[in-house]
């Protein structure tokens, strides 16, 4: 979260008048807001987990249709989450010799990045801790959490 | 390795090794026990011979792919010695007079002919003796002592007694446990004579052989069969029991070092009876689990040179009243680690067979990968192989034929189930390769065995799904299917 409202202010080369206090302002308060619900989802995903319990391999297998439910709600929220407050913040620029009041900034938002963004936050927020925390016989069920695991544990 | 032999004699006896089969394949005498088997009966197609057969066929051929060293689940071997039938090669219709030979008998001697007519009413002479004794010791007694004059040199019993002697030269201490009814026709006649004519036959080595006894009181009740004339009646079976317990106290009680008597208060009854022929096939009995559990009692402890077993309740068994120590602990994990396969882990492994990937399988089974492999070239079985595939073939034929088995032992009890609780299933061995769909997945074992409650922080062993997953949280010595089977079994 914090990394990528750094980038935004001072890496990624963003048609923004103000990038620093657009991240502060609307970037990264939308991803706290984000990274809770991501977590949310998660915990909830990690408590299915260690309480479901399935007859079967078959079973255990449908359980990925949920998983990805949940996967693509957070991304959804983190849209969501996003568009409330591009929409309903306004960006208030920091004095300067010019406007010693602050001025007013209208910025149009930075999708070619954001969107890659979003995805990210999912993948590393949600899609990465549940290959490691996913408990029992669903253990290996998030996309590649078999691969990932056998790397760190040969078994 | 402790050595018995067992010795199954008439239809009770049969039914007893069947039990007895059954315990030693599920551990319950320990790791280290070699189990001899022999049948003994009259009636070549009894019901409950064929279905001992049986058993000690599918614990054959089950232990031949599955035996493993330090195991449970078949650990112990299991020695065939087959069936010997005291009336010989005789296939068809044979009467005790074509056995006594009554027609020479009274041509050389009138006298002898007159004593017979005394002993033996007209009918029994002229019963068909192919079907068994008829529920009569004494046409029994006189048939089954005429061994003495074979000296034991026919059918199975040359090598069963090379085998006891040459233990006792290896310096062992073998064990001879005979099974028998004393209320009925061959065993009461068998037992007590087939005892004594072994303890004669090995009295150089008596002292290393102990030679025990399961002495089945009458335990079980029903109407007049209306197949013959000669049959065996209810109403004769304490007489019977009367009179053949004052011959064992009498005259064979020193050929044994132990005899258990064992009985119930209440009685099971048989709906459809026969005498002998295949419909002699009735279900098993807690009483007959009793006297296969005191194989694994020692003697002379705690049971002196004789021991009366029965349940301590009148109408139901608890695990309390196995005798032998282990015993109980190990048919639990049988009966729980049987039912996880059959309604279960079988069902796994032929879905886990027709997976093209078997990483895709392990990603909804993560057991899967910890026994077989992913794909070719590791050192995992292939679940696919043919040495798996009959693996689980006849693990599976096994686990059909004991689950039977207990089942008709928990409905063996006369107020309601007992021991464990297997109500509504019907077992059948299933041929084909692909899973079978009349078994319904089960995933909880918590209502399996009667009077087992676990402890809240192992509650988990309740759950197969559970089970399984402490199964896919580390690797194992054993692999492959036997590997699945024995460490369920341990943590079962």
């Amino acid at each position: 979260m914090l990394v990528t409202s750094f980038m935004i202010a001072n890496v990624l080369p963003v048609a923004l008048q103000a990038p620093e206090q657009w991240a502060q302002q609307i970037y990264l308060p939308s991803a706290s807001l984000s990274t809770v619900v991501y977590l949310g989802f998660l915990l909830a995903w990690i408590y299915y987990s260690f309480n479901k319990r399935c007859k079967n391999c078959l079973e255990a297998k449908q359980t990925l249709g949920l998983w990805l439910t949940l996967f693509g709600m957070s991304i959804f929220s983190n849209i969501v989450s996003l568009i409330l407050f591009i929409q309903f913040t306004v960006v208030q620029a920091t004095a300067s010799q010019a406007a010693p009041g602050g001025t007013l900034v209208v910025n149009a938002p930075p999708y070619e990045f954001l969107v890659p963004l979003t995805l990210l936050n999912g993948l590393l927020l949600f899609w990465l801790p549940s290959c490691f925390l996913s408990q029992r016989t669903l253990r290996f069920i998030p996309p590649f959490s078999y691969e990932l695991n056998t790397i760190s544990e040969k078994r | 390795m402790k050595k018995v032999y067992v010795i199954g004699i008439g239809g009770t006896g049969a039914k007893c090794i069947r039990s007895t089969v059954h315990l030693q394949c599920a551990g319950a005498y320990g790791k280290d026990v070699r189990l001899g088997v022999l049948l003994v009966d009259a009636d070549a197609s009894n019901g409950n011979l064929q279905s001992a057969r049986e058993t000690v066929q599918c614990a054959l051929e089950a232990g031949a792919i599955l035996r493993e060293t330090n195991v449970s689940l078949f650990s112990g071997p299991v020695k065939n010695y087959g069936y010997w039938n005291p009336l010989g090669d005789y296939s068809d219709r044979l009467t005790l007079s074509d056995i006594y030979r009554e027609a020479g008998m009274r041509a050389v001697d009138a006298g002898l002919g007159e004593l017979y007519d005394c002993l033996v009413s007209p009918e029994e002479k002229q019963a068909d003796l192919s079907v068994g004794f008829r529920g009569r010791p004494s046409i029994g007694s006189a048939v089954v002592s005429r061994i003495r004059a074979t000296g034991f040199s026919q059918g199975p019993w040359p090598e069963l007694i090379n085998d006891i002697q040459a233990d006792c030269a290896n310096g062992d201490k073998p064990r001879i446990h005979l099974f028998g009814s004393i209320f009925g026709g061959t065993g009461s006649s068998g037992l007590p004579t087939l005892g004594t004519l072994l303890s004669r036959e090995l009295v150089g080595v008596r002292d290393a052989v102990e030679i025990t006894a399961s002495v089945l009181l009458p335990y079980f009740d029903f109407d007049i069969p209306d197949d013959e004339d000669i049959y065996a009646e209810a109403k004769n079976f304490t007489l019977n029991t009367d009179a053949a317990l004052q011959y064992l106290a009498r005259l064979a009680g020193d050929s044994f070092n132990c005899i258990y008597l064992v009985g119930d208060g209440t009685k099971q009854r048989y709906d459809q009876p026969a005498t002998g022929g295949p419909r002699q096939n009735n279900p098993s009995s807690c009483i007959e689990l009793i006297a296969a559990a005191a194989v694994s009692a020692e003697t002379g402890v705690g049971y002196g040179n004789g021991a009366y077993l029965t349940v301590s309740d009148d109408n139901v068994m608890t695990w309390e009243d196995l005798p032998g120590e282990g015993t109980s602990t190990s048919l639990r994990s049988a009966i729980r680690t049987c039912y996880a396969w059959h309604f279960n882990l079988y069902n796994e492994l032929r879905e886990s067979q027709r997976f093209d990937s078997k990483k895709s399988f392990t990603k909804g089974a993560p057991w899967f990968d910890r026994f077989f492999a992913l794909k070719d070239g590791t050192n995992r079985p292939d679940v696919e192989s043919e040495a798996e595939s009959r693996q689980i073939a006849a693990f599976d034929k096994w686990s059909v034929d004991f689950m039977q088995w207990i089942q008709e032992i928990c409905w063996s009890g006369s107020a309601r189930e007992q021991l464990a609780d297997i109500r509504d299933h019907v077992f059948k061995a299933y041929q084909g390769l692909e899973p079978d769909t009349s078994r319904q997945y089960a995933e909880s074992l918590e209502k399996l065995v009667i009077g087992q409650t676990l402890a809240k922080r192992e509650k988990w062993r309740d759950s197969i799904d559970l089970l399984k997953n402490n199964l896919a949280d580390r690797k194992h010595r054993l692999e492959g299917v036997i590997g699945l089977i024995n460490n369920l079994y341990e943590i079962i």
